[in-house]
C-alpha cells in the first residue's frame, strides 16, 4: 500500500484523525458493536470492475482467512478486532461489521494497511503478481526482497495518474540510498541517515521531508534479573542524557521524549511528570545511598556481591545500536557495566527473555490508538516480555480497552504512562523521525506521520 | 659481523622485520601512544574532522579515532597471531600424525579436512560464527575450524616425503622410537616450510578476522577493532569519510607488511630457492640452472606442497 497500489476504507490524517478514503462515511450503532461503512460510488479495481460492498466483504473475509493461524497464517497483527458477522448491502453500497467485543478504534483498524481492499481472485499468485486493488498504480512485476515495477492504473477512480511507470528498488544500505539520489538513479528515497541528510541539505536542490511519527525507540527493561532492583533502574534512567544522544549522536533522527507514547501525538504528554531527568551526580548518589557500590575497585558496582554488567541486545536498524552504545558509555561512567551485542532480529531475544535491556522500535498507534501497544506492560499479555506486574496498571488497562469516550481514554493512557515512568520500566530513546527525500525532478513527495503512504497520486513530475 | 652479513644478504627481510617490529611495539605501547581514552565518549564531540585536538577525527560517539586505531592494532595483531599460532600447532600436529601413522588415522584426519575444504572458507566461518554467537573469541574459533586443514595437509605431505628418506630408515634400523623420530628427524625438517606458510598467512588471517567483524560476527562494541570500525563508519561514508579511510589504511598497511615479511622469510628459510633465485638473477646460466629457473618461476609463490613434490 505504501507504493500506491492499494487503498483502505479509512485513511489517517497527519494528526491521526480519520479521513474517508474508499468509504464515504461510517457510524456505530448504540450497541457499541455494529459498525456501518458507506462506500464511495464509482471506485473501480485495476481490472475495471466496480468495487461493490460484497467485494469489500470478500476482501475482509479473505484477510482474516489467510492470516488465521489455523490456516497456517501469522495471526491477527496487533490483536485486531474480531467480528461475529460481516454483511454487504450492494443496493445501499454499505458494509456492516458486527464486532464480538466493543472495539473503539475500529476505524483505525480499517485504516491499517493490512486492511487494504482487494478484488479477491483465488487463482492469482499474490507473491509475484500482486493483488488487484484500487490504487493509482498496479504491480506489473515484483520479486521478494528485490524490485517492484508499477504501471499506471488505467481505471483509477480519483483523478489522473501522474506517472506511466514507477520502479521501486529495495536498497539495504542507507548510504547507497542517499547516493542513488545524488547520482540521479532515484527520484525519491526513504530513511536517509541523518549524516547524509545533512549532505543533501548542503547540496540544496533536494526536498527533505522529515516528520516525527508515532514510532518510539526504547529499551525493554527486564525485571527478571538484576534490573528488578528499583533503585538501580531509576539510577540508570538518570544516568542517561537522552536529549544529547537524540540531538547529537543520532543527529536528530530521534526527537527526545521520556514517555513511550510520542509527544507529538495528541495524548497529553505534558500532563506526565518525570522524576528521573538526566543528572549523573544524582544517579551516583542514589546508588551510593542504596549501598550499591564498587567494593573491589574494578570500576564496576556490585549488587549482592556480583558485578553489575547489563546484557544489552540491540539491532543495527534505525541507529539503535549507536544509541545503545552511547548509553553504555554513560552507564559506564556511573559504574555500571554494559555489554552491547548486536542481533539480527530481536523477536527471539524478547520472547526468550534473554536480556537485561533490549531495544525495540515500534509504531505506537498502528490504528490511531496506542492501546494495543500498551499491552507490553499488561501482566496477562503475551507481549509483556519483561515480567512487569502492576495490578494498578492492569486495572486501568482493562478499563481502557473497552472505553469509547475519547477524553476518558486519554486520561487512562496518561495514567498508564505515568506508572511506567514512575517504575522506570522502559528506557525511551525518543521518537523516530521518518524521512523521505526527493530530487527536484518530482514534487508532492512528503513523509506522512503514519508511515503508510509513500507513493501517492500526489507525487508528480515537477512542472 | 655475522649479523651485518645476514642483513646485507637478506635486506628485504630485515626491512620488513623492522616494520613488523614497529607494528608490534605500537600494539604493545598503544596506551602510552594514544592521545585519548579510546572508550571515552564525549557525545558533544560527535564526528569531528581530523585536526589538532583529534588527529584523525572522532566517531559518532565522539571517541578519538587515532586512539581507537592504536588500540585496534593490539586487538587485531594479537588475535591474528593467536589464531595463526593455534592453527599452526593443531594443523601441524594432526598432519604429522596422519602422515606418520597412515592407515585409519590418516583416513579420518584427511577426510575431515576434505570436508572442511569443500566449503568456501569465509562462508563456513560465517556460518560457524553465526551459530556460536558474535564475539571475537568465537570468530577466532570459527576461523581455526576452517583453516587448520591447510597446515595438516602440508605437514602430512612433507612427512610422507621425508619418511622415504634413507636417514629415516637408518634411524629405524638403529632402533629409534617413534617419539624420537618425530621429534628429531621429522619436525625439524618440516618446520621451515610450515613457518613460512604461517608467516605468509598472518596477513590473510587478519583480513578474515576483519571481514567477520565487519559483518558483525566478530568484535562487539565498544571493542576497537578495525573491521568493526569500518562497519560502524559505513553509514558516514559521505559525512565523515575519515571513519572509513583510516581504519582501512591501517588494515592495508599491517596486512601488507606481514605479507611481505612472510615472503622475505621464505627467501631466508628456504636456502635452495634463495640461492637459485640469486644465481638466476645474476645470470649465471648453466644449462641445468635454466631448467631450474623455469621451475622456480612456475612454482615459487603459490603452492608449497606441490613445489616439494615436484622437487
Amino acid at each position: 500500500m505504501r507504493w500506491g497500489t492499494g487503498e483502505t476504507l479509512v485513511k489517517f490524517a497527519d494528526d491521526y484523525s480519520f479521513e474517508p478514503w474508499l468509504a464515504e462515511s461510517w457510524n456505530i450503532a448504540d450497541d457499541n458493536l455494529t459498525w456501518t461503512f458507506v462506500l464511495k460510488d464509482g471506485v473501480k479495481f485495476s481490472n475495471g470492475e466496480d468495487m461493490t460492498a460484497s467485494k469489500v466483504v470478500a476482501s475482509i473475509e479473505k484477510i482474516y482467512k489467510d492470516t488465521d493461524p489455523a490456516n497456517g497464517g501469522t495471526g491477527n497483527p496487533q490483536g485486531f478486532f474480531t467480528y461475529s458477522s460481516l454483511s454487504a448491502d450492494d443496493e445501499a453500497n454499505t458494509v456492516t461489521i458486527v464486532t464480538t467485543k466493543p472495539t473503539p478504534d475500529l476505524p483505525g483498524c480499517m485504516a491499517y494497511p493490512w486492511m487494504m481492499i482487494t478484488n479477491v481472485d483465488e487463482s492469482r499468485n499474490l507473491a509475484t503478481e500482486g493483488p488487484i486493488a484500487t490504487g493509482p498504480y498496479v504491480i506489473e512485476s515484483m520479486r521478494a526482497d528485490a524490485d517492484i515495477k508499477l504501471v499506471k492504473n488505467e481505471f483509477y477512480w480519483d483523478g489522473e495518474v501522474p506517472f506511466e511507470t514507477v520502479s521501486i528498488l529495495k536498497v539495504q544500505e542507507p548510504s547507497t540510498r542517499s547516493m542513488s539520489l545524488q547520482d540521479g538513479s532515484a527520484d525519491m528515497a526513504m530513511s536517509i541517515s541523518a549524516a547524509d541528510r545533512e549532505t543533501l541539505a548542503n547540496l540544496g536542490d533536494y526536498n527533505i521531508s522529515s516528520v516525527s511519527g508515532s514510532r518510539v525507540g526504547y529499551a525493554h527493561v527486564n525485571l527478571d534479573g538484576v534490573l528488578s532492583n528499583d533503585t538501580l533502574r531509576h539510577a540508570i534512567t538518570m544516568a542517561i542524557d537522552g536529549k544529547t544522544i537524540a540531538d547529537i549522536t543520532t543527529n536528530g533522527s530521534y526527537t527526545y521524549g521520556y514517555a513511550v507514547i510520542p509527544s507529538i501525538l495528541d495524548f497529553d504528554y505534558d500532563k506526565l511528570s518525570f522524576k528521573y531527568h538526566f543528572d549523573e551526580a544524582k544517579a551516583t548518589k542514589l546508588l551510593d545511598d542504596a549501598g550499591i557500590v564498587d567494593t573491589d575497585g574494578d570500576g564496576i558496582r556490585e549488587l549482592d556481591g556480583k558485578n553489575i554488567v547489563l546484557d544489552y541486545k540491540v539491532t543495527a536498524s534505525r541507529q539503535m545500536n549507536t544509541v545503545a552504545e552511547a548509553q553504555a558509555t554513560q552507564l559506564q561512567k556511573i559504574g555500571i557495566g554494559v555489554n552491547v551485542s548486536i542481533t539480527e532480529t530481536q523477536a527471539d531475544v524478547l520472547i526468550n527473555g534473554d536480556f537485561d535491556l533490549a531495544a525495540s522500535n515500534e509504531v505506537t498507534t498502528p490504528t490511531g490508538d496506542p492501546s494495543q501497544f500498551l499491552n507490553h506492560w499488561y501482566s496477562k499479555s503475551n507481549t509483556n516480555y519483561i515480567s512487569y506486574t502492576n495490578p494498578e496498571y492492569d486495572g486501568i488497562y482493562e478499563k481502557l480497552i473497552i472505553e469509547f469516550d475519547l477524553e476518558k481514554r486519554k486520561e487512562y493512557i496518561v495514567e498508564l504512562q505515568q506508572l511506567l515512568l514512575d517504575d522506570s520500566v522502559a528506557l525511551v530513546y525518543g521518537y523516530y523521525n521518518y524521512n523521505l527525500c526527493s530530487t527536484s525532478a518530482i514534487e508532492g513527495a512528503y513523509c506522512p506521520t503514519s508511515d503508510f503512504y509513500w507513493v501517492t497520486k500526489d507525487v508528480k513530475p515537477t512542472k | 659481523m655475522k649479523i651485518v652479513n645476514f642483513a646485507k644478504e637478506n635486506r628485504e627481510f630485515v626491512i620488513f622485520s623492522i616494520f613488523a617490529l614497529i607494528i608490534l611495539l605500537v600494539a604493545i605501547f598503544a596506551p602510552a601512544l594514544a592521545t585519548h581514552d579510546p572508550y571515552e565518549a564525549v557525545l558533544n564531540d560527535s564526528l569531528q574532522s581530523p585536526g589538532r585536538e583529534h588527529l584523525l577525527g572522532t566517531d559518532v560517539l565522539g571517541r578519538d579515532l587515532f586512539s581507537r586505531i592504536l588500540y585496534g592494532t593490539s586487538t587485531t595483531v594479537s588475535s591474528s597471531l593467536i589464531l595463526v599460532g593455534i592453527i599452526f600447532v593443531v594443523g601441524t600436529a594432526l598432519g604429522m600424525l596422519a602422515g606418520y601413522f597412515g592407515g585409519v588415522m590418516d583416513m579420518i584426519i584427511m577426510r575431515i579436512s576434505d570436508i572442511m575444504i569443500s566449503f568456501p572458507d569465509l562462508i563456513l566461518a560465517i556460518a560457524i560464527a553465526g551459530i556460536l554467537g558474535s564475539s571475537l573469541g568465537n570468530a577466532i574459533i570459527a576461523i581455526t575450524v576452517v583453516s587448520w586443514t591447510k597446515y595438516a595437509r602440508l605437514a602430512r605431505s612433507l612427512v610422507i616425503k621425508i619418511m622415504q628418506s634413507d636417514y629415516i630408515s637408518a634411524a629405524r634400523l638403529t632402533g629409534s622410537k617413534t617419539p624420537h623420530i618425530l621429534k628429531k628427524y621429522l619436525f625439524p625438517n618440516i618446520l621451515p616450510t610450515l613457518i613460512v606458510t604461517a608467516a605468509t598467512d598472518i596477513g590473510s588471517i587478519m583480513l578474515q578476522l576483519a571481514s567477520l567483524s565487519f559483518l558483525g560476527f566478530g568484535a562487539q562494541p565498544p571493542t576497537p577493532e578495525w573491521g568493526f570500525m569500518l562497519s560502524e563508519g559505513r553509514e558516514f561514508l559521505q559525512r565523515a569519510p575519515w571513519l572509513l579511510i583510516f581504519p582501512g589504511l591501517a588494515i592495508f598497511i599491517v596486512v601488507m607488511v606481514f605479507n611481505l615479511l612472510g615472503d622475505s622469510l621464505r627467501d631466508v628459510l628456504d636456502p635452495d630457492t634463495n640461492r637459485i633465485n640469486k644465481k638466476c638473477r645474476k645470470k649465471v646460466i648453466e644449462n641445468e640452472f635454466k631448467k631450474d629457473c623455469k621451475g622456480i618461476r612456475r612454482n615459487s609463490a603459490s603452492n608449497w606442497g606441490i613445489k616439494w613434490m615436484w622437487k
